[in-house]
């Protein structure tokens, strides 16, 4: 035989392997089993993707905190903070929740939080949960107005899965330049850090209808926001 | 006669294409192993059972407990909070299970990442018949070592008087299903 011959012959042969390898491979990923899946064929999402959250600056007074919450994912509209720490580098730590001062000033902003779904839950009882995209609003009225400068928030949020399984509270650093006197919006940011914290980062406890109150009653907010009014210098309206 | 150097590279190409093929598909398919059933280690994970056995946690009255007082136990470890609606759910399961096969060597207990006021108010009004740990700080980062990767509640691993792990699972137990694999493995 010609050398061209054996080689066109094993050429073949590498092809033939070559399939076969990569429909193994295929099906041993497509059928392995794992440990985040609890619902066969459905991988679980890590927070991050099931709540991708962005913020960006509205106007002088507002900015927006988007939740591009998957389908088959839910956020509790209660159990969500933010909070303004006075460096980044202070808000990489979670706020202490000791009652004596702190080095890192913290202060939880008003937000302005849209109607959930309501739901009945047999152990909370009347809980309202966010299970699509959602814009909540934050306070910005009490900024120093006279100059740009960079603010730093901490978002604290937790969710679960409805296949029947919850995450642990998230805790997403967001910094943004805020400017007061921009006519526009400003762009989104995603979160520059993002991880775990204990339920008590969330400031309430979950076991009684108390624990499902607004921010309005915890200390340092501003009264909130209404959605329907426009934010123009100054307007607030007195919770619902 | 002599084959000609564009056949070699060729050649040479191939093979070592194949060969990272093979290797791909071998690799990829050993990194997932089915969490039922391991004789050392749940899967994902690096605590082995010595090392769960080795670990404490501190009990309601502040005392430590050691997960390793009850290695002679089918023990049940559920991780929980009661933060988390699905993990309370299920918990009436547990106290069921633990009151008809206490005798027999079930040792159900319960890891709360969660505070001890939190789960203390909790333990008398479901009226728990097993210990319940709370450790905010250490609960979850502990239940990811024994495979629970996403940190995700209710997370339960099941560890036979031998000192196999089991079962892990994710999400609220099927009450039929567990109790099986429970009567299955009850030590006397």
């Amino acid at each position: 035989m010609k050398t061209s011959d054996n080689i066109g012959y094993f050429n073949k042969l590498v092809f033939t392997f070559f399939i076969v390898a990569l429909v193994f491979a295929a099906e041993r990923t497509a059928f392995a089993e794992t440990s985040n899946r609890i619902i066969p064929g459905e991988e679980l999402l890590d927070p991050n993707t099931a709540f991708h959250a962005q913020i960006r600056q509205r106007d002088a007074n507002t900015a927006e905190l988007k939740f591009a919450i998957v389908p088959g994912y839910y956020l509790y509209r209660d159990r969500l903070r933010v909070e303004q720490t006075t460096s980044a580098k202070d808000a990489k730590k979670p706020a202490k929740t000791s009652k004596k001062a702190s080095l890192t000033r913290v202060n939880n902003l008003a937000l302005s939080k849209p109607e959930g779904i309501p739901v009945d839950d047999p152990t909370f009882g009347k809980v309202d949960i966010y299970d699509k995209p959602t814009t909540v609003l934050i306070d910005l009225s009490r900024q120093d107005k006279t100059k740009d400068a960079d603010i730093t928030l901490a978002v604290v949020s937790q969710g679960c899965a409805a296949a029947g399984v919850c995450f642990l509270p998230q805790r997403q650093i967001f910094t943004f330049k805020y400017r007061p006197y921009a006519l526009i919006a400003g762009d989104w940011v995603n979160a520059s850090a993002a991880g775990q914290v204990s339920f008590s980062q969330l400031g309430q406890s979950a076991t009684g209808a108390k624990g499902m109150s607004d921010f309005a009653t915890s200390p340092g907010t501003a009264p909130r926001i209404s959605p329907r009014l426009s934010t123009s210098h100054g307007t607030t309206v007195a919770p619902k | 006669m002599y084959p000609n150097k564009k056949a070699v590279i060729f050649v040479v190409v191939g093979v070592v294409a194949l060969a990272a093929l093979f290797t791909t598909a071998i690799v990829v398919g050993k990194l997932e192993t089915p969490p039922e059933v391991s004789k050392t280690v749940a899967a994902g994970s690096d605590a082995t059972p010595s090392v769960i056995y080795a670990t404490s946690f501190k009990d309601l009255a502040g005392q430590p407990q050691s997960l390793g007082q009850w290695s002679n136990k089918l023990l049940v470890i559920n991780f929980w909070a009661t933060w988390c609606a699905p993990c309370i759910v299920e918990m009436p399961i547990f106290v069921k299970l633990q009151d008809k096969f206490g005798a027999r060597g079930l040792q159900i207990v319960g890891i709360a990442a969660d505070t001890s006021v939190n789960v203390a108010k909790f333990g008398e009004k479901l009226k728990l018949n097993y210990p319940v740990l709370p450790d905010e700080a250490r609960a979850i980062e502990f239940s990811r070592r024994t495979g629970n990767r996403l940190g995700l509640l209710p997370y339960t691993i099941v560890l036979s008087a031998k000192g196999d792990v089991i079962l892990t699972k994710l999400g609220i137990i099927d009450e039929t299903e567990f109790t099986a694999i429970i009567e299955k493995n009850l030590p006397y």
